[in-house]
């Protein structure tokens, strides 16, 4: 695959020129559903205004936090459904997804972590073992849970883990992690987040290791289909 | 490969040697006496130390266990009661051999040619386990109990059941085997030199909690850490290889499953052609923080506190399961294990 300019800005604010994928960085927890109409009309604006593949604000819709990514012509090419929720969303009953769905798309082989999907170590090997190619991610967390540290390591905990390049927004911060690079982070105080990234799938000296490590979860199986794997609740 | 060189090595070492001379040399590197007492467990701050192991060529079973020593005396000096040694630290008891140099030249020319790798990994283990499991366990038993510490020792490569395995051993205070671990995830070499996977993950449970014992070669794959962490698991090891496989992935993989991950290296070992490893280091859990928490940096070893007195820490993103999502993941048609492996598994 090509490399790809990609940034991770602020909501709406326009992106580095040349850029060819924007990751919107959304402060707040998510567009409600009544909003969510709204909300993606303007990101279809941005990305023909732009002419860049865009993935805007978490939004509702069905009572599932959701993602999408848009094309540069304004077309959804795929969206994804969280698969785990923080505490709150939790205690607000919103739904959930079974499993991550990675599309096709022609800057390669799309998976999208929604929210906190992106610290769920399963959820991403799901994406990897699926052909992703590329990981995009927004992730709201509380300004006091935030921290660049954190960030780094959970960029670096998903993308070095699987050898695939990640562009993504949490919090206050983007990062854009090459598989076998230092992420690199920052919160927008002077500049975007833009470096270029080559989307690869996981690889191939990781597929045997892959299915040995599945091997094992699948002879645990009835400790996570039961539990989720909560030794506690065992 | 020249195997009469090996075998007459191992075979005069096996005449000279037996559990009770092993045991006996092993216990000289306490000259003060066999009789330390059981070192307090604080329950809200539990060390745990990584070692810098450094393998040579040693020419006495005293000489042997006093390289073993060096991190146990320097972790007892920290009050630590937990010592994890790198996987296949046994190896370095080839060193023992006589004329060790040059067994370890044609044990390295029978592995360097991948065609025949297999048949003479089989061959070596075949002709040196019984010796080097001999001097292993009866040498960290003594060491356990002398230190009175619980010791993940590495260990080494062993035949069971016809099969070559890459086995780990973890030692009790009072000197017995409290559990064994086949290594679960292996390197690309030790797939062509025949080594079988281990099928489960053994979790015992000890006075300072359950300890997993894992290596670098798990560090980028979450799911040893996963079970390791629904089995009950607070400690997990995984250290540093002679495989050089990347470790950087084992503070997130700690913080992930809330794990304590204690993870030793070797230092350069010239005998062996072993590179210097990274800094052992122990990655906590809650320090959320990517660099090692290990707090005491010696030359052979590095320590840190660990609070395990409570439930596993809590993260309010982390906290959701979905068993759900797990039914999916395992059901999902996978690759198939032996067509991946085919080729090794024949081997």
């Amino acid at each position: 695959m090509e490399p790809i300019r990609a940034a991770v800005v602020p909501v709406d604010a326009p992106p580095p020129p040349d850029t060819q994928l924007v990751v919107f960085s959304d402060p707040k927890p998510y567009m409600a559903e009544a909003l969510a109409a709204q909300m993606l009309s303007r990101a279809v604006q941005y990305a023909r205004r732009y002419g860049v593949y865009l993935v805007p604000q978490r939004f509702l819709a069905e009572r599932s936090l959701c993602l999408c990514l848009l094309s540069p012509a304004g077309v959804p090419l795929g969206a994804q459904r969280a698969t785990h929720l923080n505490l709150d969303y939790r205690a607000e009953r919103l739904r959930r997804a079974d499993r991550i769905l990675p599309f096709d798309t022609p800057i390669g082989r799309v998976a999208l972590l929604v929210d906190v999907d992106l610290e769920m170590p399963h959820a991403v090997r799901q994406a990897a073992r699926e052909g992703a190619q590329l990981l995009l991610a927004s992730h709201f967390l509380q300004p006091f849970d935030l921290t660049a540290e954190r960030v780094r390591l959970v960029a670096a905990g998903a993308s070095h883990a699987n050898g695939i390049p990640l562009v993504g927004s949490m919090g206050g911060f983007g990062v854009i992690c090459p598989p076998q690079e230092e992420p690199l982070v920052g919160s927008f105080e002077e500049t975007p987040v833009a470096a270029a990234v080559t989307p690869a799938a996981a690889p191939e000296a990781l597929r045997a290791p892959m299915e040995e490590a599945a091997a094992l979860l699948r002879s645990y199986g009835r400790l996570f289909t039961e539990t989720g794997g909560d030794a506690d609740a065992q | 490969m020249r195997s009469s060189v090996l075998r007459s090595s191992v075979f005069a070492m096996s005449f000279l040697s037996s559990d009770t001379r092993i045991r006996l040399e092993a216990r000289a590197v306490f000259p003060n006496g066999y009789s330390r007492e059981l070192p307090f467990v604080s329950p809200v701050g539990t060390k745990l130390t990584a070692a810098r192991f450094a393998p040579r060529i040693t020419r006495s079973m005293r000489a042997a266990a006093e390289q073993f020593d060096e991190p146990l005396r320097e972790a007892e000096a920290q009050g630590s009661p937990f010592v994890a040694f790198p996987e296949l630290s046994g190896l370095a008891l080839l060193g023992l051999l006589p004329r060790a140099e040059q067994v370890l030249d044609v044990l390295r020319s029978g592995l360097a040619e991948e065609r025949h790798r297999a048949d003479a990994a089989r061959e070596a283990v075949q002709i040196t386990q019984g010796f080097l499991t001999e001097v292993f366990l009866n040498t960290f038993s003594v060491l356990a109990r002398g230190h009175r510490m619980l010791i993940a020792a590495g260990g080494l490569y062993l035949m069971d059941s016809g099969l070559l395995k890459n086995r780990q051993y973890l030692f009790s205070e009072t000197g017995e085997v409290l559990a064994y671990q086949d290594k679960l995830i292996l390197s690309p070499f030790e797939r062509s030199m025949g080594v079988k996977t281990g099928s489960t993950l053994a979790c015992p449970d000890t006075r300072i909690g359950r300890i997993a014992m894992l290596t670098a070669s798990c560090a980028q794959h979450f799911e040893p850490f996963a079970v390791a962490a629904a089995l009950g698991a607070r400690i997990v090891t995984a250290g540093a290889s002679p495989f050089g496989e990347d470790l950087s992935p084992l503070a997130a993989r700690g913080r992930e499953q809330s794990l304590a991950v204690v993870s030793p290296s070797f230092a350069a070992a010239p005998d062996f052609g072993l590179p210097q490893g990274p800094a052992p280091a122990v990655h906590l859990p809650q320090s959320g923080r990517r660099g090692p928490a290990a707090s005491a940096q010696g030359e052979r070893a590095a320590t840190a506190r660990a609070d395990l007195s409570g439930p596993p820490s809590f993260d309010h993103y982390t906290a959701d399961r979905n068993p759900a999502f797990f039914e999916s993941l395992l059901d999902e048609p996978v690759g198939d294990l032996e067509a991946v492996l085919g080729e090794f598994r024949r081997g």
